[in-house]
């Protein structure tokens, strides 16, 4: 509003493509990966850790009646069946970037994170992009914020919390297209 | 309602001026109250939004009242603050898959996690973003060079 009033609308929306909406854009191919690489490494090292050491394996063969091995025979076991799978279910094999972009948009089409699961954490930026739209378009009509009204936004503040999901605090909602309960509550607090 | 006030009153809103008892009225009552009575929407839908606007109010008024004066690392802070936001989540997640093996309390883990990401986070904002076009992006032309 700041920005809006000592600069003006064209000012405002020129700041606001280039401090949230070249980020947010920027985000699928920067953080959005990284974040999904981080989450698989920390799942992979996380299985490992739950894993039961080949040594533990190896005792405890002996209790279930089956034939006793050397925690080096388990070892040498799990490496065989993974190589197996991984033979097997074609994981080793490169399917090709161009191959991988392409099956990753189609999935990315038929996916419901398309709607609910896309944004991850820069999901507040997309909110901005969305209230900056509206706060536009009701700039260009002449119905800005006035703030003669403004205390009655607080007891409406209220009714939003009533659909809220998550027990303390506001919904964040990681897809593209913001729910209602969202979609009157962020406008709400800000404007 | 940020908007609204800022047409009405501009930067020298009196929003702030009973901060000192809102604030602390916020964090002792409404807060507890709010978490004892999660799960039953009548106090829910009053006691959340009542804690968030008491806690904007109240700091409103705390910083009117002791950090009016603009400060440049105040600033830089702010600046630094974009930054570790957009990019805080992938350290997160590796140093809490790292955190979980340790035999720590969950509080140590918390703060261990919580400073070494902003330390890093902050080294890198001022290392390999502020002067360069992502800084340029996110924050603005800079007036202070890198090495003032």
């Amino acid at each position: 509003m700041l920005a809006l009033d000592r600069r003006g609308l064209q000012t405002l929306l020129a700041q606001r493509t280039l401090r949230s909406l070249i980020p947010l854009v920027l985000a699928p191919v920067t953080i959005l990966p990284l974040t999904g690489a981080m989450v698989t490494l920390a799942v992979r090292r996380t299985a490992a850790a739950a894993a039961a050491p080949a040594s533990i394996a190896a005792g405890v063969a002996g209790f279930l009646g089956l034939p006793a091995r050397s925690a080096t025979d388990v070892q040498q076991g799990r490496e065989a069946i993974a190589d197996l799978l991984a033979a097997r279910s074609g994981v080793a094999e490169s399917p090709g970037l161009a191959a991988t972009l392409v099956a990753r948009y189609h999935s990315t089409l038929a996916s419901p994170q398309l709607l609910f699961g896309l944004l991850d954490h820069f999901w507040f930026l997309w909110y901005v992009c969305l209230m900056v739209a509206v706060l536009t378009a009701a700039e260009t009509a002449g119905l800005g914020p006035s703030g003669r009204h403004r205390w009655w936004l607080v007891p409406a503040n209220c009714l939003p919390f009533t659909m809220m999901r998550w027990p303390f605090g506001p919904d964040t909602a990681l897809g593209l297209v913001p729910p209602p309960h969202l979609s009157f509550f962020m406008p709400v607090a800000s404007g | 309602m940020n908007a609204g006030t800022f047409r009405c009153e501009g930067l020298e809103t009196p929003l702030g001026r009973h901060g000192k008892i809102v604030l602390p009225l916020s964090l002792v009552v409404i807060f507890p109250t709010a978490l004892a009575t999660i799960g039953r929407p009548p106090f829910t839908a009053t006691l959340q939004p009542a804690f968030a606007w008491g806690m904007s109010v109240g700091l409103i008024g705390v910083f009117d009242r002791w950090m009016a004066r603009p400060s440049a690392a105040v600033r830089w802070l702010a600046d630094a603050s974009y930054w570790m936001y957009l990019a805080h989540l992938p350290l997160v997640i590796i140093l809490q898959s790292y955190a979980c093996d340790l035999p720590w309390p969950a509080v140590a883990k918390f703060t261990v996690i919580d400073v070494v990401t902003v330390v890093v986070l902050l080294v890198s904002y001022r290392w390999e973003v502020r002067f360069t076009p992502i800084g340029w992006l996110l924050n603005g032309p800079q007036s202070i060079s890198p090495r003032g």
